[in-house]
């Protein structure tokens, strides 16, 4: 542990002074939330960059051209407010000369940041801003290793549809009551919903728009108890996955097929034991997919090393965010240098794949090549049921009635 | 029946009030319980921003900063506790937890009397709110540093009673909440009405100039009232950790909430608090459901310039005017 606590400490004195200290050191420019309301996720973010820069270089660097490169991450706090990230990047990319930029934590702060990018040619892999819209400006210097946000929840809407004709239900029969924050990330994941829902003409019978300084739910819900919906669909970051969980259980609410996002980073499964089983959960990324390359390994033993490392499991957010690392790294390689037209083209043909999925970029940006996951909280656990493919359980449906 | 967005979504609404009037009636005595056991807990919140506000002239911004704290504290508080001593009995240790986060939020808010509110005492209204939207940010800083920042919830385990085949539902944490806010304001309300100290706290409310030549200390008046606002935050905080959420952001709708709730009771008017905040509790929850939560905040601030209008017109009938 300690090893890797000095490591650590290096990498980010190499960070510090890391501007010119070494004509083989490719510095990344990072402004990522150590403090404000996203600094715990902020701080998985930095752990996965951290984490696979360390393990490049132990590997022998980036190799460009015949010559093996360090790579370097320079880091600012974005204080969690998408001015300040704006600013830190102008900062990162006109004062201290970084010519890549990995992303920040949230949509909010990548669509702050993404313009600055752009404007200056700045090649940026982001791994943690999901929302659609940042896709549909025409950047051509933003890609995203992760699915977009409008993908995070139409999973379930396909596994209600199977379920309906495994039951020899109508699709069109099945009703659908739906609760998201009034945020630009949750409305997407909203439009996700309803383009699949409307795709198998399922009814939509509670659209309910939760404010973002939310702690109570108590209308919906009782919405939900009178209306009966076979699927109650909940996103609304972690205050909403656990506000949902508690409420639920406190006012007695049934409903047979219950999905949210934010379940892990909520922790329902420790806040609320088995209040939260059964609830199913969208996710990026699973230890347990069978997804593998040469650096990290399987997706299970970069959870191992992960754990190893900074002693707690992986969120998909601390996955993610090595995964950009490491498309930053392989474009460099196929690009033969460190030029931003030659390594943002190389991106741009990045195919290859990851510990945490295959990536492949679209003329957006976005990754097209990786599905969503869905669990489902069994037994206390979080076990992989969607897609069909990788599931690792049979979904429970409907839920038990307590 | 899904409106696009943006659209004032006209349809959800008509389907709402007959949900209301016709498909199942019996939600409306949920609606109304439950919006009766939130506006219990917002009550004692602004009972204590009611008494700072009607003795000192301070609107205390930190009001919310202060319930979250008091959360904070019984929520790691009844966390050892139960590490301590596993099988003890988990409800008890939730009671004891708001005397402690009382003494402690108590405590805090003597401090920032003494480092800041003090120094703002009988100045310009504007200096006050600043001063203590000040103190506001630094402990929303502080306590994400802190306690990082994680959701926390409390999670008491407590029945739900269902009445009515199941279609209304009480959760017991709630109808707690509402029990031990309650019987905290009858306290309040008798220690106010009868005490020593609380009529001194009356009489610099009324006058400070006049108290002060009777020979009451009003500074002594002044820092003990923002301890017991203190000591009220506290409970409040512990209620709100098992009723709701913790977060360290989350503070600032409490304080927006009690200032509604004063303002429709009227500063000064300390007994009238508590009923501001039942009928808010309800009219919110009503809000919520018939227009959607989207509009439920908007719903609750649109009341304050209705009710300051209606009174005014009220009182210019007796030839009097708000103050």
């Amino acid at each position: 542990m300690k090893h890797y606590i000095l490591k650590g400490v290096s990498a980010l004195a190499i960070s510090a002074f890391g501007i010119g200290a070494s004509a083989d050191t490719i510095v990344l420019g990072a402004a990522v939330s150590q403090s404000g309301k996203y600094s715990t996720n902020g701080q998985h973010t930095m752990n996965g960059y951290n984490m696979a820069v360390d393990m490049i270089n132990a590997a022998g660097g980036v190799m460009i051209d015949g010559t093996a490169h360090e790579l370097a991450i320079k880091y600012y706090d974005d204080e969690s407010t998408p001015a300040r990230g704006a600013e830190l990047a102008e900062r990162l990319i006109s004062q201290d000369g970084v010519k890549f930029l990995l992303g920040p934590y949230s949509s909010g702060l990548t669509k702050a940041i993404a313009p600055v990018t752009e404007k200056h040619g700045v090649p940026m892999v982001e791994a943690n801003g999901a929302s659609r819209s940042l896709f549909t400006n025409g950047y051509k210097n933003l890609f995203a290793v992760l699915s977009t946000s409008e993908q995070y929840l139409a999973s379930s809407i396909t596994l209600l549809d199977e379920i309906a004709r495994a039951s020899g239900r109508d699709p069109s029969s099945m009703t659908i009551a739906m609760a998201f924050e009034n945020d630009p990330f949750s409305q997407d994941i909203r439009a996700g919903v309803m383009d699949d829902a409307a795709k198998y003409g399922m009814q939509i019978v509670i659209d309910d728009k939760l404010p973002k300084d939310l702690s109570d739910m108590t209308p919906t819900l009782t919405k939900v108890r009178a209306l009966k919906p076979d699927l109650l669909v909940v996103s609304g970051h972690s205050k909403g996955a656990a506000t949902a969980i508690r409420q639920i259980n406190e006012q007695n609410i049934y409903v047979p097929m219950l999905a949210m996002t934010h379940c892990d980073s909520a922790d329902i499964i420790g806040k609320f034991g088995a209040g939260a089983e059964n609830t199913l959960c969208a996710a990026q990324w699973a230890p347990t997919l069978t997804y593998s390359d040469d650096l990290m390994g399987t997706a299970a033993e970069f959870a191992a090393s992960f754990a190893a490392r900074y002693d707690y499991a992986p969120p998909y957010q601390a996955a993610e965010s090595a995964a950009a690392v490491m498309v930053f790294a392989d474009a460099f390689t196929r690009a033969g240098s460190t030029d931003q037209a030659a390594v943002r083209d190389a991106l741009a043909a990045t195919d290859m794949q990851t510990f945490y999925g295959n990536v492949l970029f679209d003329a957006t940006g976005k990754n097209i090549a990786k599905p969503m996951v869905l669990y489902q909280v069994q037994g206390g656990a979080l076990k992989v049921v969607g897609p069909t493919q990788w599931a690792e359980a049979e979904i429970v449906h409907p839920r038990p009635q307590n | 029946m899904a409106a696009n967005k943006g659209d004032f979504p006209v349809e959800n609404i008509r389907a709402n009030i007959s949900l209301l009037t016709d498909y199942a009636p019996v939600i409306n005595l949920e609606l109304i319980i439950i919006g009766l056991l939130v506006g219990a807990i917002f009550g004692l919140i602004a009972y204590g921003m009611a008494l700072v506000w009607g003795v000192m002239n301070i609107i205390n911004v930190a009001q919310g900063a202060f319930v979250i704290l008091g959360g904070y504290v019984a929520f790691f508080f009844t966390g050892a506790m139960l590490d301590l001593m596993p099988g003890s009995p988990r409800i008890l240790w939730i009671v004891l937890s708001m005397i402690v986060a009382a003494f402690a939020v108590g405590l805090f808010a003597l401090i920032v009397f003494r480092l800041v509110v003090e120094k703002v005492l009988e100045k310009d209204l504007f200096v006050s709110l600043l001063a203590t939207f000040g103190v506001e940010l630094v402990m929303q800083q502080s306590m994400n540093q802190i306690f990082t920042a994680e959701e926390r919830v409390l999670d008491a385990q407590l029945q739900t009673f269902s009445f009515l085949d199941h279609m209304v539902n009480i959760p017991g944490s709630r109808a707690l909440g509402a029990a031990l806010g309650v019987s905290a304001a009858i306290i309040l309300v008798i220690v106010v009405r009868y005490s020593r100290f609380g009529r001194a706290m009356r009489a610099t409310a009324q006058n400070p100039r006049a108290a002060r030549i009777m020979g009451i200390d009003t500074r002594q008046v002044y820092e003990r009232t923002f301890a017991l606002n203190g000591a009220i935050c506290g409970v409040a905080g512990s209620i709100v950790a098992f009723v709701y959420i913790l977060h360290p952001f989350q503070g600032l709708i409490y304080t927006l909430r009690s200032f509604v709730i004063v303002i429709l009771a009227g500063v000064g008017n300390i007994a009238g608090v508590i009923f501001a905040a039942l009928g808010l509790g309800i009219y919110e929850n009503y809000a919520g459901f018939v227009l959607g939560p989207e509009f439920q905040n908007a719903m609750v601030f649109i009341i304050v310039p209705i009710a300051l209008l209606v009174r005014s017109a009220v009182l210019r009938r007796k030839r009097q005017y708000l103050k």
